[in-house]
């Protein structure tokens, strides 16, 4: 027998008429399984289940992008106390200020500070003080109230 | 970022704050008046007497822009004060007492306004004007400096509670995590306690010697002592922070 008659003979082949009709009454008895409408109410709550799901996927990307230190997060101590760049900025605000005491209040400052260095310093001669005044004469410089004063009572 | 906030608000706030005392003018532009009076001198209009009283009219002109400068700067300085909080009982009560004197330097300045129109000679309104010279050396300098004082103190304030913050929180974070057993970490942290009690100490005692009229010199000198010692706590805080770093990630 060749092959072509084989396969012919293939053709022939039947199911046992017994179990056709066992396996065809198994079918047709099993219920269907219908997908049930959802109500207004099942559709909120999936929406809200794959919402959070997403917002949390994204949290957790930030989180493992952003460098969190869980270290730092779950340490029970406030860390960030001794963090050197906010100690900066606020020894910077301390730095700011005296310079503001020097530069805004000189004249109460070197009033001491004068009285203590008095004799220390190298006096203006004659001529350095002439010079001085002929400069300011030759620029004419805003006036102070004492100064206007001063001259109306010249 | 932290840093740059901080920085940005002392320079946005603190800064103009500061320089607002300062630029309470007490320049008084009289250029032109000065030069009509010297041409005065140099051209008269007439006769002696109608010279004179060209003089005297222009002088007595002269002197009520010139108190009429001194009454600004002295609204500027009132201002100031007035911005001064009242939650400090101190403060509270030096607001009211500088506001009081601010008082008498209006009151002052209007009298010495209304006096001009009597000026009746060029040595009468010369006379005045040293008077009143005089009396701001002696009445208004004093009391600029002794506002400007509690004004900066005022400012410092700020400064000092952050500084008592930062240290509580290092307080805590040292004596839970029982850093304080290093030797160098506990060093560190007593010195910085030790400057920062040094500069309180310094800070409130500047308030005392505005409240007992010590010398505006004095006080301003102290104020800025207080401010140095503050500086020093910090750099006692960095030292701690790079002991603290050998033990722990920050």
């Amino acid at each position: 027998m060749n092959l072509i008659q084989l396969i012919r003979k293939l053709k022939s082949i039947e199911p046992d008429p017994a179990y056709t009709r066992r396996s065809r009454s198994l079918i047709v008895e099993t219920p269907m399984t219908v997908r049930p409408i959802m109500n207004l109410w099942q559709v909120v709550v999936r929406g809200l289940q794959f919402g959070s799901a997403i917002a949390l996927t994204g949290v957790l990307l930030i989180l493992v992008l952003g460098g969190f230190s869980v270290w730092k997060a779950l340490s029970p101590f406030q860390l960030t106390s001794l963090d050197p760049a906010s100690l900066k900025a606020e020894a910077e605000a301390v730095d700011a200020q005296i310079q503001i005491t020097e530069i805004v209040y000189p004249e109460t400052l070197l009033k001491s500070v004068s009285e203590l260095a008095a004799g220390l310093l190298p006096q203006k001669t004659t001529e350095e003080k002439a010079a001085g005044k002929a400069a300011a004469v030759d620029t004419p410089q805003p006036m102070t109230i004492d100064e206007v004063l001063g001259k109306l009572a010249e | 970022m932290r840093r740059l906030f901080i920085i940005a608000a002392v320079t946005v706030f603190l800064l103009p704050l500061s320089l607002t005392a300062h630029a309470a003018s007490n320049f008084c532009d009289l250029q032109e008046s000065f030069q009509a009076l010297k041409d005065l001198g140099v051209n008269p209009p007439g006769d002696y007497f109608e010279s004179v009283r060209a003089e005297l009219n222009l002088r007595k002109t002269m002197l009520g822009k010139t108190l009429d400068c001194a009454t600004e700067e002295a609204e500027s300085l009132k201002e100031e004060i007035r911005n001064l909080p009242e939650s400090d009982p101190d403060v509270a009560e030096l607001k009211s007492f500088f506001l009081g004197r601010l008082a008498d330097v209006f009151a002052y300045y209007d009298q010495q306004k209304s006096k001009i129109g009597d000026l009746v000679s060029l040595q009468n309104t010369k006379n005045t004007a040293q008077d009143i010279l005089l009396w701001r050396q002696s009445t208004w300098e004093p009391l600029v400096a002794d506002s400007q004082n509690i004004i900066l103190w005022n400012k410092n304030q700020t400064l000092f509670r952050t500084a008592e913050n930062r240290f509580n929180q290092i307080s805590q974070t040292v004596r839970l995590l029982k850093l304080l057993e290093q030797e160098d970490v506990r060093r560190y942290f007593d010195d910085s306690e030790k400057n920062l009690r040094q500069a309180q100490n310094l800070h409130l005692g500047a308030k005392r010697m505005i409240k007992y009229y010590r010398p505006a010199g004095e006080v301003t000198e102290t104020i800025k002592n207080s401010l140095d010692t503050l500086a020093k706590t910090y750099q006692k805080f960095f030292g701690l922070s790079q002991e603290v770093k050998k033990f722990l990630p920050l």
